[in-house]
């Protein structure tokens, strides 16, 4: 039945293309025309290999950082792991500060209006430029790493968590109320749940803030960690092993960030239509 | 029904806003009015004339400055206890699956998972959504929204249901199929309706009596009694006789 059916049910749209049903091609195009052109002009001697290694150099330090480490034959799979902890633990804190803070901030008026100017402050000010700060508190060692993210991170999530729970459509505050939920379940029903769009987009922006500021978190009196191999890297001049350690970040970065829109689709499925429409 | 006993009596009210540049503007100046039992009113008027202020002050979202709105012979005092609203631009939860919107009221009462789904389960039915239940709102097309909202506004069962345009963002295909689902839900669990519209044909289609404003302020300018048999055909002469009487009070 269903396939004599087949060509009358055909919309006469043509069936997708071979790129729109595998989305990831694109990309991938793009990027491995970028290496490729990248070879050859360095094959070409127009880029200086010692500044700019090729993609096959890379690969090559790559394969040397997995088996003979670097520096003090530190693998670079325990770079990562070291990175991944720091940044995670750093991350977890400013999340689980900041959500809880910017609720109560965004639920009283009088709490935001006062807590603006620190606020703004806060969020203006380079992390990087604290870190002296951090390590005269916490010492030279992991807790002034630690905090360096944790201050770096808090503040995208802490400013998205208030403007969230500051701005619920108060319609469906109206809606709550006539349908007699009492006063004190507004915020569990109504509030909450409306912000979370916009907490999650929070976690988003600090996630990729956490990787931005790993690397300078981790030059100071560590031989452990992504940001710590690039900087030794840097004074051995291997521009290869620094460029390694950028990429290996960078796709870390990407898989976390492509893990917390996993998370934000099971979460809050909602949420992107509601984005969409608005 | 007895004309004499009155649900709603709207008592010489008036509602002036400050607005942004200090100045007071006067919204509805002495609103008199009287709503009967399981009657079904439309309000009718251009937009700026105050109909959306009338009803947001019968929901008890506004207080009048002056004069009282008084709903079984007692002011109202703030939103809910049995007033169902349906928005202009619906207020469903869009964290929540049809059914969840439509039992959110019974849930802040306190019913119980059974009483609940029951509930739920019959007004789906009702409003037809039957095999959409747990979908979230944004999967769902704008008169399949529409009849969540209205579900969800029935499911507190409530005595008074206010309506604030809530078909106006359909295409006129899908309109006039909600005004029938609206008529068929209203005629198999009476309530009293309050309907605010801008459309004089949905008016006549829908209501027993038609309030028009007027606007600048928004004042009572005119009362029609709608006395067709329902379903009203809107060709018949009686109809576009009405409407054209309507149409000119609005102008």
């Amino acid at each position: 039945m269903r396939s004599t059916s087949d060509p009358v049910v055909d919309s006469g749209r043509p069936r997708p293309g071979f790129v729109a049903r595998h989305p990831w091609v694109q990309p991938f195009a793009v990027i491995a025309g970028l290496l490729g052109l990248w070879e050859t002009l360095s094959i070409l001697g127009y880029v200086d290999p010692f500044f700019m290694p090729p993609p096959s150099t890379l690969a090559q330090t790559f394969y040397e950082l997995l088996i003979e480490g670097f520096p003090e034959e530190i693998l670079l799979h325990n770079h990562i792991l070291v990175t991944l902890k720091r940044s995670a633990i750093g991350y977890l804190i400013a999340v689980a500060l900041a959500i809880p803070i910017g609720v109560v901030i965004g639920y009283f008026r009088t709490l935001d209006v006062a807590a603006r100017p620190f606020v703004t402050f806060g969020r203006s000010t380079a992390p990087i430029s604290i870190l002296p700060l951090f390590i005269a508190v916490f010492d030279i060692g992991e807790v002034s790493k630690v905090a360096l993210i944790t201050f770096a991170c808090f503040w995208a999530t802490l400013t998205n968590t208030i403007a969230g729970v500051k701005f619920v459509d108060p319609v469906l505050l109206r809606a709550a109320q006539s349908m007699d939920t009492p006063k004190s379940r507004i915020f569990a029903e109504v509030i909450l749940p409306a912000a979370l769009p916009r907490i999650f987009a929070g976690l988003k922006i600090s996630l990729a803030i956490a990787f931005m500021v790993i690397v300078a978190a981790e030059m100071i009196a560590t031989v452990f960690g992504l940001g710590a191999l690039i900087n030794e890297a840097r004074t051995w001049f291997r521009t290869d092993i620094t460029m390694v350690g950028m990429i290996v970040i960078g796709v870390i970065g990407y898989l976390a960030s492509l893990g917390l829109d996993a998370l934000e689709k099971k979460l809050v499925p909602w949420s992107y239509a509601v984005r969409d429409s608005e | 029904m007895n004309q004499a006993m009155h649900k709603i009596v709207i008592d010489g009210v008036s509602k002036q806003f400050v607005a942004a540049s200090g100045n007071t503007v006067e919204a509805l100046r002495d609103i008199n009015l009287s709503i009967g039992e399981n009657e079904f009113v439309c309000v009718v008027g251009r937009s700026g004339c105050g109909k959306s202020t009338l009803m947001n002050m019968i929901a008890g979202f506004l207080k009048p400055s002056t004069g009282s709105i008084l709903v079984d012979g007692a002011e109202i005092e703030g939103p809910g206890k049995g007033k169902g609203v349906v928005f202009q631009n619906l207020a469903l939860f869009p964290w929540l699956t049809a059914r969840k919107n439509i039992e959110f009221g019974c849930k802040q009462q306190g019913l119980d998972d059974e009483r609940r789904s029951q509930i739920s389960r019959e007004l789906i039915d009702l409003v037809h959504l039957t095999g959409f239940e747990d979908k979230y709102p944004f999967e769902l097309s704008g008169g399949m929204q529409q009849r969540v909202a209205i579900a969800r506004a029935l499911a507190i069962d409530p005595l008074l249901l206010l309506m604030d345009e809530p078909f106006g963002a359909l295409d006129e295909q899908t309109r006039m199929g909600m005004q029938n689902e609206l008529l068929r839900i209203w005629s198999s669990r009476k309530k009293t309706v309050i309907f605010i519209t801008h459309s004089v044909a949905e008016s006549i289609v829908l209501a027993d009596r038609i309030i028009v404003l007027g606007a600048n302020p928004g004042h009572l300018k005119k009362e029609f009694k709608v006395n067709l048999d329902r379903p009203r055909d809107r060709l018949s002469p009686a109809f576009v006789e009405l409407e054209a009487e309507v149409q000119d009070a609005l102008d």
